[in-house]
Order: structure tokens, then C-alpha cells, then sequence
């Protein structure tokens, strides 16, 4: 399947509003889940992707980090969201420069996970949820 | 039998109020892991369990900021104090108590901006101390101006056309000013971060680790991706920490490429609080129990000469 496609697919079912917002999460959901997955769980996702999204699938180490938890998941996330003009949940009020994005950025990988689903049978999905950081696995079951 | 302390002992019901993403909980977790790590190789090294690192053990000071807030997120004894000056409290308290394994946690602004002389003094005495640095180069409490550590250009709230003055550089300047352990951790590799704290709190002396740490919410440019593709471990390439002058080469390593791990360090050198001659008869803390258990008004009059 295109990458094209790949992300077409994401967009529609996460109401993106462009091309590039799109390739933006999808890419740092890639990018996050290739620092958490063992080597087995990599190389299946990585034939079930579009060879475009192999560059994404690189990890930092040889090693998936032990410590790699459901917050520094989501921060991967987060960091591809447009915070500007976001429901702002700070201490102190209103903000109009920046908000927080936990919530839309669950939601946005969710998104991810629908579309990796679609391209695994029962047993890869299991399997894959199973290494997942705790939360982030709730994330991808319930996509 | 040596037992493996749960980080979780360190846990808190406080909730926490950091930005979903935050690298601060990355640095949260190490910290609770190297304590709860070093409990075991205090166990392992005296073979008494007894004897670990437990949270009335620790003191976790800090100053203000978002990262600042992280002494309330742990079970320890914690000290929150103004902004900037959480180094002279830290160091005060250690010599107070010696026993006590004091960890600064504060961030960029606090350390090298408002507490900017204060970091440099400490680097000067070396005192048995550990700072951990969240260095998100902005300040993220304040919603977004620029901080020290902004690169040169960076645009925020309060430098609309690019931060002017270059960035300061906290390795180069803690090695010039006689830091005894430098290092440098990025907090998208929490396990790398956990191993450089517990190097810091073993190290007999000021040990600094500067956390890189993505600010998910106003800092759109070192986020984990930027630090990713530039990130190397100085331990992969052979790097001699005790060399003053490549650790002073790779004190200035940024932009293309940047280095993790232990920049310098040296070992053996007398810490201030071995130095201060106040102390050679024993802690202030150390005297108050004795004078708890025995209090005569003779006692009180010796404590003040010593400290007068």
C-alpha cells in the first residue's frame, strides 16, 4: 500500500485537517513505537507499513528502553500537535499561545493504531499490544 | 537476603500537573529509579538491607519552575525554596547533615539564569551534592519566553525576532569553574538517565547532570525528535572522562552533533564539607541528638561557641 494511501486512510478517520497535519502524528506515533518495540514486534510492523514508513521505524538503540513509559510515549505525540489555540487546561487560566494536548493527542494516536490494526490479523495485534508501554496498549486495543 | 527496593516507595499522592508528554516525568522516574537502584548496591556492598537508601534517607531540593515541582511528586523530604536558590539551601543542608543524599532537581532558568551565580559558587566549593538539571531551554512555567539555554535565534513570546545572545553553555562554564563531575542525559533515554544520576549520587563531590528535556508544550523546535537525530553516548566512542581537555573539547559539541553521558569527572579531590573545621567535631545535626538525649545548658553554650 502507497503511503499516500496509508495517510488518506488516517486522515479520514481522524478528521485531520491537512495532508501534512496527517504525516506529522503519524510519523511521531512511528517514531515513539519504534523506541518501545521489542525486535520481533518491529520487524512485523515494519512489513505491514509501507516501505516510506521504514525510515520512521528506526530505533535509537539496539534495545527498546525499559523506562519508556506511556508519558514519554505521549510526548513524542504531542510534540507533532499544533498547541495553538487548544483548550487550555494550565494553572492560571486562558492561554491563547498554548494549551495542553494530552487529550487530542491520545486521540490522535488512537487514529495510528486503527490503521496499523487494519493491517494486522488477531494474533500480531495481541502480540504487539502485549509489549506496549502500560496505557499505551489500552490506547491500541481500544483504536 | 539482598531485596530490590520499588521505585514506587518513592511514589507521592500529589497529582501531577506537568504537560501531558513532559520530559519531566522521565527525569521523575529515573530519579526514583536511581534511588531505589543505588539502594541496592549499598545492600549489595555492605550486605545489610537495612542500611539502603530509603526516602527519609534523601532530600530533594528545588527551586521554581515546572520542573521545581517534582520534589512534591516524590515520597522524600523535599524543599521547595525561591527561585534560584535551591544550591546554597542543598548546600546548607548537607553540611547540616551529612548523611542525608541531597539531590537538587530544578530547571534551566532556575540554575543557570536566576540562580546563575549560585551554580557557579557550587562548581567552585564542591559539596557532596547532586544537581539534576531539566534543561528544556524555555521557561515553560511562565508559558514560553526564552531562557539561557535558548539556542541563539529562537523565537518565543519574548524574543519575536530570535533570541540574540548565544546560549549558555552549562558544560564549558561547570568544567571552568571546577565541577568534579559533569554530565549530560536526554530524557527520551530515561534508562541513560537513571545510570548518570546514579553516577551523580555516587560521586564524592558536586556532581551536575544536565537532563536534556523536551518542553512538549511551548519549545517546537529540541523536541524528542531533534534531540534523537543528534544524540550520541560519549561511552560508544572511547571518551576518557578524566581528561580535562577533550571533556572541554566536548563541553562545546552542539547543534550537528551532541554528546550524553559523563564529560568529566574527577575523583579524590576534598569536598567542602570535608573542608569546613566547624564540622570536625561532629554535624550540627549529629550534636542536637546528643544534646537531645543528655540537654544541659553547657552543652547549648558549647554549640554556639563552635558556629560564633
Amino acid at each position: 500500500m502507497p503511503w499516500a494511501e496509508f495517510l488518506a486512510e488516517i486522515q479520514t478517520g481522524g478528521s485531520f485537517q491537512s495532508r501534512e497535519e496527517t504525516e506529522a502524528t503519524t510519523v511521531s506515533v512511528l517514531r515513539a513505537l519504534a523506541e518501545v518495540l521489542p525486535a520481533p514486534q518491529l520487524e512485523t510492523l515494519t512489513s505491514r507499513v509501507p516501505p516510506e514508513a521504514m525510515v520512521f521505524l528506526r530505533r535509537t538503540g539496539s534495545q527498546p528502553d525499559p523506562m519508556f513509559d506511556s508519558h514519554l510515549f505521549l510526548g513524542w505525540v504531542v510534540s507533532s500537535l499544533d498547541a495553538t489555540a487548544g483548550r487550555d487546561k494550565t494553572v492560571g487560566g486562558l492561554d491563547f499561545t498554548a494549551a495542553y494536548s494530552g487529550e487530542e493527542a491520545i486521540r490522535r494516536a488512537r487514529c495510528v493504531f486503527a490503521a496499523i490494526k487494519s493491517r494486522l490479523d488477531s494474533h500480531e495485534r495481541q502480540d504487539l499490544a502485549s509489549v506496549l508501554p502500560d496505557e499505551v496498549d489500552a490506547w491500541f486495543r481500544e483504536a | 537476603m539482598v531485596t530490590r527496593l520499588d521505585p514506587k516507595l518513592f511514589d507521592s499522592t500529589a497529582e501531577v500537573t506537568w504537560c501531558a508528554g513532559c520530559g519531566d516525568f522521565a527525569i521523575l522516574k529515573a530519579l526514583k529509579q536511581a534511588f531505589a537502584d543505588l539502594a541496592i548496591l549499598r545492600a549489595l556492598k555492605i550486605a545489610f538491607a537495612d542500611l539502603d537508601i530509603l526516602p527519609h534517607q534523601a532530600l530533594v531540593v528545588s527551586g521554581i519552575g515546572c520542573g521545581s515541582k517534582l520534589p512534591d511528586y516524590m515520597t522524600v523530604n523535599g524543599y521547595m525554596t525561591i527561585h534560584g536558590r535551591p544550591l546554597p539551601i542543598a548546600t546548607g543542608a548537607k553540611l547540616a547533615s551529612p548523611g542525608l543524599h541531597v539531590v537538587v532537581v530544578n530547571g534551566d532558568g532556575d540554575s543557570y539564569g536566576i540562580g546563575g551565580n549560585h551554580f557557579v559558587q557550587t562548581c567552585r566549593r564542591n559539596p557532596d551534592i547532586t544537581q539534576i538539571v531539566e534543561n528544556n531551554q524555555i521557561y515553560g512555567l511562565t508559558k514560553g519566553q526564552y531562557s539561557p539555554t535558548s539556542d541563539k535565534g529562537f523565537i518565543t513570546t519574548t524574543s519575536p525576532d530570535g533570541a540574540i545572545e548565544p546560549a549558555f553553555n552549562p558544560m564549558a562554564v561547570a568544567i571552568a569553574a571546577g565541577a568534579t563531575f559533569v554530565a549530560r542525559a536526554f530524557a527520551g533515554q530515561p534508562k541513560h538517565v537513571a545510570q548518570m544520576i546514579e553516577e551523580g549520587i555516587q560521586h564524592r563531590g558536586y556532581a551536575l547532570i544536565d537532563v536534556l528535556q523536551p518542553c512538549v508544550t511551548f519549545n517546537r523546535v529540541n523536541t524528542y525528535d531533534f534531540y534523537r537525530q543528534r544524540v550520541y553516548n560519549l561511552a560508544d566512542e572511547g571518551h576518557d572522562p578524566t581528561d580535562r581537555e577533550a571533556a572541554w573539547r566536548k563541553a562545546y559539541e552542539w547543534e550537528e552533533r551532541i554528546p550524553l553521558g559523563v564529560l568529566y569527572r574527577a575523583d579524590g579531590l576534598p569536598t567542602y564539607d570535608d573542608q569546613v573545621k566547624t564540622l570536625d567535631g561532629g554535624s550540627p545535626v549529629s550534636r542536637l541528638t546528643e544534646l537531645a538525649k543528655d540537654p544541659r545548658p553547657a552543652q547549648y553554650e558549647s554549640l554556639k561557641d563552635g558556629f560564633l
